[in-house]
């Protein structure tokens, strides 16, 4: 499929001379004859590292035991799955330590408790005065700093996002990573792609989200944020390869998709199928919830209305009664969700 | 009708197309006829029987799809649309004065020291500056659909555009309805809406700002996607799929006359019981059929239950949706 396009872009790579087709935009390349990767200018990424890749048959071990764990009562998932792509990328990442100092001020409203006193009649015709407690607005300023020092990845390609990146990003631990070493890699036959974001670009990105992120964890919770500054101070950027795989199978005729990190083979998101047995157990089990709930509101209305109550059985009862409503409502909801639902997504 | 600045070729513009790919040679160009450098594309990665096969594969997970959809659907219309994109890179610099809300609080209330009884909002000038680099990515057709307008460009790499690749699929190459100049215009505006939301956040009045916009790098990329339609039974389907990645991005789906009896029929019933459960616990029964009241809180609660999930079920069965695959 596809023919070549007449004006890609060459890159004589600076090790091995040989000719590298890249794309338009990228930054950063790497040979796909030696693997040596250099900026565009021919200038060696220092310090860059990788993580190792497992080859495809254990990635297919890590996909099924994914599947296994998490079939249900679908017995026949692991045996009846049939994966039409299973193809190793290795994506760019740009990695940096990221230490962000905010302060921020505001206020938040709460319910101040007030005990107050009242004159109430009782069916006597007495007066007499009760306390009761009564709850008014009260403001409370807020002043406080937020400190975080974290690990920032992000995906060095414009524009880009693919089924799984956020948890994937998560999964990659940096202590694991090795010195980019193509011979290891070679023979699993990665798709090699090229960073199209710089360095400097990427602190700068960087700066932009961890501020972002910050303002938005301290507006969180209050009622309004005057005030929120933030200074960064971006670190130890470094290049990272990271390999990646998306997956896409069959069942029953039926197409599905999970991510899977190339470096333990593991899945970090994917898409689990729903039979139509088990379609129908959740729809019996929602059915059992509203027997369930029912019978909670039978006794909870005994109880509240004194009919055939032993002495003292009553708060027991009423306690019973409630739990047995809020169990049969959420296996109602619960169950019928299944019911209509496309697909599971099952994190890994 | 445009003449091709390059080949000489006459070919058909549409009203309002301004940058042009001549269809004979693939030369991306001004209406004067100034060759565009920055033009690029995405690879077909799924040609027109895997993008079908995909489609459909993955349509028949929906709720309700006959089963038969893979072997009784028939595919009508299969064109590959190449929509055209501008994406710029605007670095943006903003430092602002304004005023801010802050506030100052009086009477602590004794039950809860740190609350106070009143607040008294003041305003203060405030200064500061935001440094954003946004990445803005401006469609270059007007009459686009909103999902293939937000459809991911893909994270494969992309090309200088190559006229022969299009040609392959029988593609149809949309023309920019935009200039170079007009998009640049078009991301430096909402690079400066979201620098304003950024500066709002901070101050309600801005009293004067000063903005260093620069948009850098601006490309114009062509994304090809397959706009399909099928039929299954008496009525046609639309479907758009990525050309690239093969993710379904909108797609209309027939669901099975027994899933829509179904629906209809069973939440018809769970409605009926769990009226009747109602009526049965609020006595209202009492008067037309003598019936006394019973069943008063479990009637009203599982009655309840009941009459929800009907409608849910009556909704789901006579409803028709589109699709969209999560990416």
């Amino acid at each position: 499929m596809g023919s070549e396009a007449e004006a890609a872009d060459m890159f004589k790579c600076p090790v091995c001379n040989g000719n590298v087709k890249t794309g338009p935009d990228d930054v950063v390349i790497s040979c796909t004859y030696c693997g040596s990767t250099s900026t565009i200018e021919g200038k060696a990424i220092g310090d860059h590292l990788m993580e190792t890749a497992v080859d495809a048959d254990e990635r297919m071990q890590g996909f099924h035991s994914f599947l296994d764990k998490n079939k249900g009562m679908n017995k026949s998932l692991v045996q009846g799955c049939q994966v039409v792509e299973n193809r190793l990328i290795y994506v760019p990442i740009w990695t940096a330590k990221v230490k962000a100092d905010s302060y921020y001020k505001g206020y938040r409203t709460v319910q101040v408790p007030v005990q107050k006193t009242r004159t109430v009649r009782d069916s006597d015709g007495k007066s007499r005065t009760e306390t009761y407690t009564d709850y008014e607005t009260g403001y409370e300023p807020v002043q406080d700093e937020i400190h975080t020092d974290t690990d920032e990845r992000l995906l060095a390609r414009k524009g880009a996002r693919f089924y799984g990146l956020e948890d994937y990003l998560e999964t990659i631990n940096l202590a694991k990573t090795v010195p980019y070493d193509f011979q290891k890699i070679k023979d699993l036959e990665p798709a090699l792609l090229n960073a199209e974001i710089g360095q400097e670009e990427f602190e700068k990105a960087i700066h932009g989200r961890v501020a972002d992120r910050h303002r938005s964890q301290a507006g969180s919770g209050l009622t309004e944020l005057f005030d929120c500054r933030t200074t960064t101070n971006v670190r130890g950027t470094t290049y990272l390869q990271a390999p990646f795989s998306l997956i896409r199978y069959k069942f029953e005729g039926d197409l599905y998709k999970a991510a899977i990190d190339g470096n333990t083979g593991r899945v970090v998101l994917g898409e689990i199928p729903i039979t139509r047995g088990q379609r129908i157990m959740w729809t019996l089990l929602g059915i059992i919830g509203i027997i369930v709930a029912g019978g909670g509101g039978e006794l909870f209305m005994g109880a509240g209305m004194g009919i055939n109550v032993q002495p003292d059985g009553d708060i027991m009862q009423i306690v019973l009664g409630i739990a047995a409503i809020i169990i049969g409502i959420i296996m109602t909801f619960g169950g019928f969700r299944v019911l209509i639902m496309t697909q599971r997504t099952k994190k890994g | 009708m445009a003449r091709c600045a390059f080949c000489d070729a006459n070919f058909e513009t549409g009203p309002g197309d301004v940058l042009l790919v001549c269809p004979y040679c693939g030369t991306a160009q001004t209406t004067e006829g100034t060759k565009f450098q920055d033009h690029y594309m995405i690879r077909v990665h799924f040609d027109q029987g895997e993008a079908q096969t995909t489609l459909l594969d993955w349509v028949s997970k929906q709720l309700g799809v006959p089963e038969d959809l893979n072997v009784a659907s028939k595919f009508v219309k299969y064109q590959q649309i190449w929509y055209p994109f501008w994406i710029s890179r605007v670095d943006a610099h903003t430092d602002y004065q304004g005023m801010g809300r802050d506030a100052n609080f009086y009477n602590e209330w004794p039950q809860r020291r740190g609350a106070y009884k009143r607040i008294d909002f003041f305003w203060k000038p405030e200064s500061g500056a935001f440094t954003r680099r946004h990445e803005i990515n401006i469609a270059g057709v007007k009459n686009i659909d909103a999902d293939v307008r937000s459809h991911p460009i893909p994270t494969r790499a992309k090309e200088y555009f190559s006229h022969a690749h299009a040609e392959e699929f029988d593609g149809k190459v949309l023309h920019s309805n935009m200039t170079e100049d007009q998009a640049k215009k078009l991301a430096h505006q909402i690079a400066h809406d979201r620098q304003t939301n950024l500066v709002l956040q901070e101050v309600t009045k801005i009293d004067s700002r000063q903005d260093k916009i620069d948009v850098g790098e601006t490309f114009l990329i062509h994304v090809p996607v397959w706009e399909l339609e099928y039929r299954y039974g008496n009525k046609k389907y639309k479907a758009s799929v990525s050309a690239s990645t093969g993710y379904v991005i909108e797609s209309q789906y027939p669901r099975s006359m027994s899933f829509r009896a179904g629906g209809i029929g069973v939440g018809l019933i769970m409605l009926l019981l769990g009226a009747g459960l109602i009526m049965l616990a609020t006595g209202i029964l009492t008067d037309l059929v003598g019936i006394a009241a019973m069943l008063q809180g479990g009637g009203l609660i599982s009655g309840g239950l009941l009459a929800i999930l009907g409608l849910l079920l009556i909704y789901k069965g006579a409803s028709s949706k589109e699709a969209k695959e999560n990416v």
